[in-house]
């Protein structure tokens, strides 16, 4: 009886164990489309031949080199281009998904965008890690006007002329702006040695080994010496710091004599005296950061001293304005390229809007010749049908910094612009 | 006894609840527009307004002047213009005993006149901790006459009592991007309003410091300039390059946009100060059209 009991376990299990094999086989042998056995890409070279030279090159991308064509394409049909299995901005991340860290501070736009063949081949490369070229010379590609800054400065950055590599991630950085490994400092660091004697004294004796090096130094290179960013602060250039700072061997060296604008006026005075009699003014000015809300203190790549590109030092608080425009049909060149001082005054104005002239008439006739533009009466004298206390101008039919509609106007036809004064011819 | 009381609480909870839902849902209605004094001078760029039960005061800037108008039964008359002498008014206020204050502009000080508009001159902070670097932004007045001052360089709100003695001092909180504006409510609770960032700040219960009531409210309006709060609760902000008037709720919550840009009466054209009186009735200084303009709020 016992045997006869065990002869029915060990049938059981023994038929269990076909039936699991033989249903797992089929999946095995023929995979998501059901190929034909070891046909996941070698069918499909039997087409696409000249996959024999990319074969040849030095890096192959794993799922080529496995012959697994079949886990980026779809053999049969797709809704993306090349017949991808799925859409660029999520193939990649199928497999690399773990290329930007979580909460990731800075990350590479093209990551961003999934357009990974911007940089890689996805089948193969003769450079390491399928990169599409090699060095520099790739990043350099899409980074255009760093690359021609890095080749018309006159004093280099060696690590920059090795590799970018050197100090930025190419995909994300966890911790750090500008994609870079490490925070700026302990980049520095690693070369440059702040206990010597002569750092020491190249620094007037100040502890800037705890400072950021990037407020003064331009890390791709200048063509200022000791590779100050190309516009120096003239204290710098005069190794005046402690017209600005403490002395070097006080407690707090570093800290600055005054805050704000107070700080700045010991020198500016005959502008901020002039600012500080305007009826308008731009308050950030006015504030505890000062004139450091949009002016490095020590040196920048920006003309006047400004922190960053103008478009982007006005466009941090004005925001709305910058969307505007962007969103705008027709784009206002001086807005589109960062000049807004071609129309405002940034520190103060008599104006409205702080333009830089009483009539904004006068403000736009310095680029358009509203003349032959157009006929219609504008001006001091002409008074606005809608408002009794305005008179027309050029901001009466235009928003400088764009609209949804052509030519920056309110309306979304010259019609509906019109009636609204015109009202006789309203349809 | 203990019952009782839960019961009125429960009762008050209802009815301020209530309250707030009417006010939230509030239309609101042009009443008038401002266009000029008794002689006939037109108003021009006008950045500040204040108001009363039926009357309110306008700083109509570019004139250099405080203009006083009554406002009873529909009805819009001149009281009286009081020049300013060197001086570009701002923000304007007026305190119980209807003497009026301005913030002049050109040199970020707070002048006063007196009742009947005789200029008192500017005021003198006693006692004032870090006086010398004081750079007024805006400034209110409480029911108890004490003036709130929005000192953008030292970053703290100074209160003063009406003869300019310090009485307190509360810093800004971190992280902001720049105060435009504050108001205080009836219960004499302090808001301030973040023009970059379109977050609104109020006093913590300790009163000791400022924490966010509204999140980020970016997408909803351009660059919201000035605040005002009206007697049941709800938050009015003017967005001023988003050319409207902005609701939110006594929790910080985004309530919706009203009045839309434009020219003709009842729209706005890059707004700046507003004030809400006890009828309910909300005045803006519609600057760049150079008016004023005075909205009725409607129950729906």
């Amino acid at each position: 009886m016992p045997h006869t009991k065990y002869k029915h376990t060990l049938a059981f299990l023994l038929l269990t164990g076909i039936a699991v094999l033989s249903a797992a086989s089929p999946v095995r042998a023929e995979g998501k489309f059901k190929l034909q056995p070891g046909a996941h890409g070698k069918i499909c070279l039997t087409c696409h031949v000249e996959f024999s030279e990319k074969m040849k090159k030095k890096f192959i991308h794993t799922p080529l080199a496995k012959g697994e064509c079949s886990g980026c394409h779809n053999p049969h049909t797709s809704s993306h281009d090349k017949l991808m299995a799925a859409g660029t901005e999520a193939i990649c991340y199928q497999c690399h998904d773990k290329l930007v860290p979580d909460g990731a501070r800075s990350s590479h736009k093209v990551v961003q965008e999934g357009k990974c063949v911007s940089c890689h081949d996805p089948h193969s490369s003769d450079n390491p890690a399928n990169l599409v070229g090699a060095g520099n010379k790739l990043c350099f590609g899409c980074h255009k006007e760093m690359a021609a800054k890095i080749e018309k400065n006159k004093f280099k950055h060696s690590p920059v002329e090795k590799d970018c590599l050197g100090c930025h991630n190419p995909h994300a950085s966890a911790d750090n702006e500008q994609l870079l490994k490490t925070d700026v400092k302990s980049l520095c660091l690693k070369c440059h040695q702040t206990d010597k004697a002569s750092f020491k004294t190249r620094h007037l004796n100040y502890p800037v080994e705890k400072s950021r090096c990037t407020s003064c130094h331009d890390p791709h290179g200048s063509s200022q010496g000791a590779i100050l960013y190309d516009n120096v602060h003239q204290p710098i250039v005069n190794k005046m710091c402690n017209q600005c700072h403490n002395d070097p061997q006080s407690a707090s060296p570093l800290a600055l004599k005054k805050n704000g604008f107070e700080l700045c006026q010991g020198c500016h005075y005959e502008m901020m005296n002039k600012t500080l009699n305007k009826k308008r003014l731009h308050w950030p000015l006015l504030d505890q950061t000062g004139c450091i809300n949009c002016h490095s203190p020590h040196a920048s790549a920006e003309s006047g001293l400004l922190k960053k590109p103008m478009l982007t030092v006005c466009g941090s608080c004005h925001t709305d304005t910058i969307a505007r425009q962007e969103r705008s049909q027709t784009p206002h060149p001086p807005v589109a390229e960062g000049e807004c001082t071609a129309c405002h005054s940034p520190h103060a104005s008599d104006n409205l809007f702080f333009m830089n002239e009483a009539s904004t008439v006068d403000v736009c006739g310095n680029c358009h010749d509203w003349q032959t533009h157009s006929t219609h009466p504008i001006g001091e004298k002409v008074i606005d049908p809608r408002n009794q206390n305005i008179t027309l101008s050029c901001m009466s039919c235009h928003r400088s910094h764009g609209t949804e509609y052509k030519h920056f106007m309110y309306f979304p036809d010259t019609q509906t612009l019109c009636v609204q004064c015109h009202e006789k011819y309203r349809r | 006894m203990k019952k009782l009381s839960v019961s009125i609480s429960i009762l008050f909870l209802l009815l301020g609840a209530s309250c707030n839902a009417m006010a939230e849902s509030a239309k609101i209605k042009h009443l008038v527009s401002v266009y000029v004094d008794a002689d006939g001078k037109s108003l021009k760029y006008p950045e500040g307004v204040a108001c009363q039960e039926d009357s309110f005061l306008v700083a109509d800037s570019e004139n250099s002047r405080i203009i006083r108008f009554s406002y009873k039964n529909s009805t819009l008359t001149t009281e009286g213009q009081f020049p300013l002498e060197n001086a570009f008014p701002i923000v304007v206020q007026v305190n119980s005993k209807g003497e009026i204050y301005y913030l002049d502009g050109k040199s970020r000080r707070i002048g006063s006149l007196s009742a009947e508009g005789a200029p008192k001159g500017y005021m003198k902070f006693a006692d004032l901790p870090e006086s010398e670097t004081l750079i007024l932004r805006s400034f209110r007045i409480d029911k108890e006459d004490n003036l709130y001052l929005l000192d953008i360089f030292s970053e703290r709100v100074v209160s003063v009592n009406p003869a300019g003695k310090f009485i307190k001092s509360i810093p800004f909180p971190e992280n902001y991007g720049s105060f435009s504006d504050l108001a205080i409510d009836q219960r004499g609770k302090i808001f301030l309003l973040d023009g970059i960032n379109a977050v609104v700040y109020s006093l913590n219960e300790q009163g000791d410091g400022f924490s966010p009531l509204s999140q980020n409210m970016k997408e909803y309006m351009n660059f919201p300039t000035g605040i005002s709060i009206d007697r049941a609760g709800q938050i009015f902000l003017t967005d001023q390059f988003g050319s409207g008037l902005v609701l939110i709720g006594r929790d910080g919550s985004f309530l919706g946009r009203k009045i839309g840009m434009g020219w003709i009466d009842s729209l706005l054209f890059y707004p700046s100060q507003l004030c809400i009186n006890g009828n309910n009735e909300i005045f803006i200084a519609d600057r760049s059209n150079s008016r004023v303009q005075l909205f009725g709020q409607a129950e729906k």
